[in-house]
């Protein structure tokens, strides 16, 4: 390092991390110019406390004080000083080995950082509080480069977008606890979901939170939606927003992998001097509403179908009141969680109002069984009355209801009027379980003249539960391709899973529906219990043997509450650290006998492989290329399809402990 | 006394400093300028170029009022010393600073209810004259930014303590 000036500072500490405890004490790079960025960046010393600190900065009388600093000489916009700088960091990188780069400007931080991304050390970047209300130049280009990005007013977050975050600023004052509180008739309240990392195939649009968002509208709230599984916001950015919009309530939507960091971003909320009222939806809270509540964090977990619910929750909370006495509820009565009777289900959906999208970003959802980009879910139905071993039904049950086809078709028509939907999703269990309601449904559509915008059964129909006429009726009313659960090729796993449907069946539907002009998709699952390699290899067999335009593969993955997560539980062992393993799709997460999440692994990825990478399959996907509007969905398809042929969700083994482990913000 | 401040830029300021010397002259109040690298000079009123931060604030909690170019630094200065606040944005087309971020900073400082921006001379005396009082509970979110780092930094400590 002919060219770096060390200054001399205190010596360092070292061998603290030796013995692997953690947190452990890190080395971190402070990097910035030597002027205002220098003051700032000594103002937030206290954050860096307990670490061993090293300076890269420019030579300037107000750097020569510092301890451990490597000077260079002020480069400016030279390019020929920032490539040099470049190798110069890049040697101080593989000399110090920093665990973090933290910067506070300015374009001393180009080269530092940029280095740090490529060795994956994490970097902060922190825009200068002299930057009120236009990005800097480096600011614009860290924004995109540093892991996490501050800055110091709430009107340069505007600015520059979603992942830059407001998180406290060394001149603007505290953020406002109160917020807006102009109106106080007004219960502000925002709905989350949250991110789902690790997940492959699309971001499905809310339909519940949709649901949630109208009804709590009707009661008179002013509501926000965050979802930041289709805006890609982590965690901390979502806390963010909810300091910024400072709403009285936040209901959480959440899903077996989403309770971790759910609970995490709960908890921070509720250090706030002012906390919102906490409550939890969806199907975690239904099966385990204690993990919410236990450590009060959550004030109250919504059960099972939350319509009613909440809404009758709004009302007591409007009138000064609790949950006393509401059905489906569970909360926290000095301490002890009290456990409130189930809610019947509703029968008569004519009560709710329809889903109000407006409030989401629907332009942004996408998925790879969906053709266009302005794309809503319906659902004409709740419940399932079969009883398969791997699905959850604690939240819709086990009674299916049925909603009339005007109600259906109204709906239909407010999607494609109010919202311009190009497609329509639709998401019921079992929409074909009534034939002649589902014949009624299309001839409706058809009546109204609705049938110019296509939809499909997205989340698959039973092949026993088809006929040619309603096939017929179903690609007049304009669905282009059906979806049907088939699971596997092998009778006898079919029926461990207790479908209770048959491969003849299975042949006999998507005979009926090629026939019908339907594009025809399936669904299958690898690894299921007791499955061995032969059975996998006779579902990918009988997959090809079908002709099918699309198949999805999954790995039969355990949620807690269904009878999958009891017989793993008895039998086997699950192999995850935190509920949020669970998330990861292409990847096994139990063993059980000869199964192991290795072998299922290899043959997910082999599933893939030998069903898309088909000559025959691939010219079908080109051919429709060119007449598809959704060239972006194609090829986002290709391309996730080709990692998880390569890699799967996740190659190596999970650790073998069965600790949840806690996750922290 | 009024306290005016223009800062550590290197361009001059004479719009401020000219009609400050003119505000001396004419109303005989005390008028101390900061002129820091500035070559425009004042004919009515006291001036230095630099002193230490500590003697700063302390000249600044006697003043009645302080105008300040909107540097972040002398913002910050003013609003910790808790005194009535003028603040007049350096300019770009004055070739008073290379951009017109100051102008969002007086923005801010107005926005906020910290003090008055002037951008036409002729109101700097009305607005020295009878400034809007200091807000008295202005506390930076200092305490709330090092937090948020520190969560941060312990965030990786803790993956790191993990592998």
């Amino acid at each position: 390092m002919s060219d770096l000036k060390t200054t001399r500072g205190p010596a360092p500490v070292t061998g603290a991390d030796s013995d692997g405890v953690h947190p452990r004490r890190l080395k971190i790079c402070l990097t910035c110019s030597h002027g205002g960025h220098l003051t700032e960046m000594l103002e937030l010393q206290d954050a860096f406390e307990g670490h061993e600190l090293f300076y890269f900065c420019y030579e300037a009388e107000t750097t020569a004080p510092l301890p451990n600093a490597y000077c260079v000489p002020n480069m400016a916009r030279n390019p020929i000083e920032f490539m040099l700088n470049l190798l110069r960091v890049f040697r101080l990188f593989r000399k110090e080995r920093p665990d973090l780069v933290v910067s506070t400007g300015a374009e001393i931080a180009l080269p530092v950082i940029l280095v740090a991304k490529l060795l994956r050390v994490p970097s902060l970047y922190i825009e200068c509080g002299a930057q009120v209300a236009h990005p800097s130049f480096t600011g614009r280009i860290m924004y995109w480069l540093a892991d996490t990005f501050f800055v110091q007013w709430p009107e340069l977050k505007k600015v520059y977008g979603p992942r830059a975050m407001f998180r406290g600023s060394l001149i603007d004052e505290d953020w406002p606890v109160s917020g807006d509180r102009s109106d106080e008739r007004l219960m502000k309240v925002t709905l989350v979901q949250l991110a789902q990392e690790g997940s492959f195939s699309s971001d499905q649009p809310p339909m519940g939170l949709a649901y949630i968002a109208a009804v709590l509208e009707r009661c008179g709230c002013e509501v926000r939606v965050v979802d930041a599984n289709v805006e890609k916001l982590r965690p901390e950015q979502v806390l963010d927003i909810l300091l910024e919009q400072a709403p009285r309530m936040v209901c959480f939507t959440v899903t077996t992998p989403l309770f971790p960091s759910t609970l995490a971003v709960g908890r921070k909320l509720k250090t706030l001097p002012n906390p919102p009222l906490l409550i939890a939806g969806g199907p975690h809270a239904t099966v385990l509403p204690a993990e919410f509540l236990e450590d009060g964090t959550f004030d109250y977990v919504v059960r099972g179908e939350g319509e009613r619910t909440i809404a009758e929750l709004m009302e007591r909370i409007l009138d000064g009141g609790g949950g006393e006495g509401v059905p489906g509820l569970s909360w926290r009565k000095n301490g002890a969680i009290v456990q409130n009777s189930d809610r019947p289900l509703c029968e008569d959906f004519g009560e709710f109002p329809y889903p109000d999208w407006s409030l989401f970003p629907i332009r942004k959802y996408s998925s790879l069984a969906r053709r266009h980009d302005l794309s809503l879910p319906i659902t004409t139905s709740r419940g399932c009355p079969f009883g398969c071993t791997f699905c959850y039904k604690g939240v819709y049950g086990r009674k299916l209801r049925m909603r009339t086809p005007e109600d259906v078709v109204g709906e239909w028509e407010h999607l494609i009027e109010r919202y311009g939907v190009r497609e329509i999703a639709v998401l019921d269990d079992v929409f074909t379980f009534d034939m002649d309601r589902a014949i009624a449904i299309c001839d409706l559509i058809v009546e109204r003249g609705l049938n110019h915008v296509p939809w499909s059964t997205t989340n698959g129909i039973r092949v026993d539960r088809v006929s040619p006429e309603l096939l017929a009726a179903m690609k007049r009313a304009g669905c282009y391709r059906v979806y049907f659960g088939v699971e596997s090729g092998v009778q006898s796993v079919i029926d461990s899973l207790k479908k209770g449907i048959s491969l003849a069946q299975v042949k006999e539907a998507v005979s009926m529906a090629q026939a019908a002009g339907l594009e025809v998709g399936a669904y299958f699952m690898l690894g299921n219990v007791g499955e061995t390699g032969e059975d996998m290899e006779e579902t990918i067999r009988f997959a090809l043997s079908l002709d099918l335009d699309y198949a999805q593969f999954s790995i039969a993955t355990p949620y807690p509450g269904t009878q999958l997560f009891r017989q793993v539980e008895a039998e086997g062992e699950l192999l995850i650290k935190s509920w949020e393993d669970l998330a990861t799709y292409g990847a096994s997460v139990f063993r059980m006998g000869d199964l192991t999440p290795e072998f299922v692994g290899l043959k997910f990825r082999r599933a893939i492989r030998r069903f898309y990478f088909r000559p025959r399959y691939i010219h079908r996907q080109l051919r429709e290329m060119l007449s598809w509007t959704g060239v972006k969905h194609r090829v986002l398809a290709s391309w996730l399809l080709l990692k998880l042929a390569i890699s799967g969700g996740r190659t190596s083994s999970p650790p073998a402990s069965r600790k949840y482990e806690e996750k922290s913000l | 006394m009024i306290y005016v401040t223009v800062g550590t830029m290197f361009l001059d300021f004479p719009r401020l400093i000219l009609r400050a010397d003119e505000i001396a002259a004419e109303t005989g109040e005390r008028v101390l300028v900061q002129i820091g690298l500035g070559k425009t000079l004042p004919e009515h009123c006291e001036y230095f170029d630099f002193k230490p931060r500590d003697e700063v604030l302390a000249l600044q909690r006697e003043a009645r009022v302080i105008v300040s170019h909107a540097g972040i630094g002398s913002v910050l200065d003013a609003l910790t010393a808790k005194r009535p606040l003028v603040v007049v944005p350096r300019l770009r087309r004055f070739n008073e600073h290379m951009t017109d971020h100051q102008m969002d900073v007086a923005e801010a400082v107005e926005g906020r209810g910290w003090g008055r921006m002037v951008l036409d001379m002729a109101d700097l005396a009305e607005a020295c004259a009878s400034p809007q009082p200091a807000p008295q509970s202005y506390r930076p979110a200092k305490s709330r930014l090092v937090s948020a780092v520190r969560d941060v930094v312990e965030r990786v400590a803790a993956q790191r303590g993990r592998r």
